[in-house]
């Protein structure tokens, strides 16, 4: 467990973030705070909007960042280590799984406070909770050009639009806005999340070999 | 001991074709020209690159069967960079080095101070001999039982080489390993190389020791009409000046009875590594 936290708090590099081009991420939060402030002004220290910002959107950014610093791309000296082809697998699978189980932690613990604090509705906690759990499971594919990341983006664009309108809907019941949302839900986040599935057993094999990277001189 | 049996690889418009044993105990230095397959090789032999044909089998053990044990054997300091460029030198040691069994991170720290190399730096951040340093470090420290080195000494300053020589003397002391590297600086296999293993255009050329390498092929200077007059097949090629004609010989293809002659008014010496790269790799341009 020591050595797998190592691996994966090693991966936190702001240089990675930079490099990768998508430093564009940490502004959407940015963006969702000062559009927060100037839709309520002096109402955004109250406790709902901060408590929404905080405890449900903030943790939803940090496992988007998460994503971006723990892609399933190995180093050469990976494929040089001492390990049978299904240890090499295990241990791919098994650093996927440990980010999982950490972007559920941050993502979680957080939402279930709020929602409990919040006191909302079964059906807006339940699809809140499928919309951390679906985000938990994403991973960006090995490079961020390419077309099936669109898929990603949608999945991931998805559950903050969807998850940010339920934030603001703590206090209220708007029937027919949380059918739409399950509706979005069902007919679209979830579906899509599954397509990339098959992206992530990809992704898996990818990264079994060795693959020799011509680098620019 | 490293067999390489039958082994086919297309690379481009090139294919690497060859057969050779690399014997255990013994430094063997690779060398050819730019674009001779001398990486790929390393990459066949180091399971990072699959062959199309044939096999490479590491003290009697075949990849796709005995990974594991073949990996605990090899270490590689590649040119193109191995370790986590993201990561410090001390965090690379941390995160991978717990899966050899004899790495020993202290004495990956030591040889890092020793070669002046900071292991808190990000690799990236470092310079191209100091990457290198850090690469040699970590290879080291695993205690492999061949040791692959891909052109290593070209951005070593003079103290660091003097350092390098000392180490890979260290290594090899109970004879028990072996060394590979390849080099553009022919210096360095006349004074490290047991072995020498000369490739050209994917092709094995000469495998063999350097007292074998250097009966082989000679250097013969003279006039043209003599070195003309030597057995054809033996003649590698050729470099005619004003002032006289230099040829490199393969003297196991001299016909000593007919050519003796000719080769009295020649003036021979074994072939230095260079010489042999120029000569042999103008006769095939």
């Amino acid at each position: 467990m020591k050595d797998r936290l190592r691996v994966y708090l090693s991966a936190f590099k702001l240089r990675k973030i930079i490099n990768d081009r998508g430093l564009g991420i940490c502004f959407i939060w940015l963006i969702i705070v000062i559009d927060r402030i100037n839709d309520h002004g002096d109402e955004f220290f109250s406790n709902s909007v901060f408590i929404g910002l905080l405890g449900v959107l903030l943790p939803m950014f940090l496992i988007v960042v998460s994503m971006f610093f723990h892609k399933i791309n190995y180093d050469k000296v990976f494929y040089l280590l001492p390990m049978t082809l299904e240890e090499r697998r295990k241990t791919i699978v098994s650093n996927y799984l440990f980010t999982v189980m950490i972007h559920l932690i941050i993502g979680i613990i957080p939402l279930c406070l709020v929602l409990i604090m919040a006191r909302v509705n079964i059906f807006t906690a339940a699809f809140m909770l499928l919309n951390v759990i679906i985000l938990s499971f994403m991973i960006i594919p090995k490079g961020f050009n390419e077309y099936v990341s669109v898929r990603f983006v949608m999945v991931v664009v998805a559950c903050f639009i969807t998850q940010l309108i339920e934030v603001d809907m703590f206090y209220e019941t708007r029937i027919m806005v949380h059918a739409f949302m399950w509706l979005i839900m069902c007919v679209f986040i979830i579906p899509m999340a599954y397509s990339c599935k098959k992206k992530i057993i990809e992704e898996f094999d990818y990264a079994m070999t060795y693959k020799e990277i011509k680098k620019a001189k | 001991m490293i067999e390489i049996k039958d082994l086919k690889k297309k690379l481009g418009a090139m294919e690497l074709n060859m057969s050779l044993e690399i014997p255990e105990g013994y430094i063997c230095g690779l060398i050819g020209r730019n674009g001779s397959g001398k990486t790929s090789l390393f990459n066949l032999i180091t399971g990072l690159m699959s062959p199309d044909e044939g096999k490479v089998v590491i003290d009697g053990l075949e990849y796709g069967k005995d990974d594991k044990a073949i990996y605990a054997r090899i270490a590689l300091v590649s040119e193109d960079g191995l370790l986590d460029g993201y990561c410090t030198a001390k965090e690379n040691g941390l995160i991978y080095g717990r899966y050899y069994t004899g790495f020993n991170m202290t004495s990956f720290l030591c040889l890092l101070n020793k070669y002046r190399v900071n292991p808190n730096i990000a690799i990236d951040k470092l310079s191209r001999g100091e990457k290198l340093k850090v690469q040699f470090a970590f290879a080291i420290s695993t205690r492999p039982k061949y040791l692959i080195l891909d052109e290593p000494t070209a951005n070593f300053d003079p103290e660091f080489k003097k350092a390098f020589h000392e180490e890979i003397n260290k290594l090899m002391s109970d004879g028990k390993h072996t060394v590979i590297f390849a080099t553009h600086i022919t210096s360095e296999i006349d004074r490290l190389g047991d072995y020498l293993l000369f490739i050209h255009e994917g092709k094995k050329v000469f495998m063999g020791d350097l007292e074998s390498f250097r009966d082989k092929y000679k250097l013969a200077v003279g006039e043209e009409f003599y070195i003309d007059r030597l057995t054809k097949e033996a003649l590698i090629s050729k470099d005619v000046n004003k002032y006289s004609t230099r040829a490199m010989f393969d003297m196991d293809l001299i016909n000593k009875d007919l050519d003796e002659r000719y080769m009295n008014h020649l003036e021979f010496s074994p072939a230095t590594i260079e010489d042999f790269m120029y000569f042999y790799t103008k006769e095939v341009a």
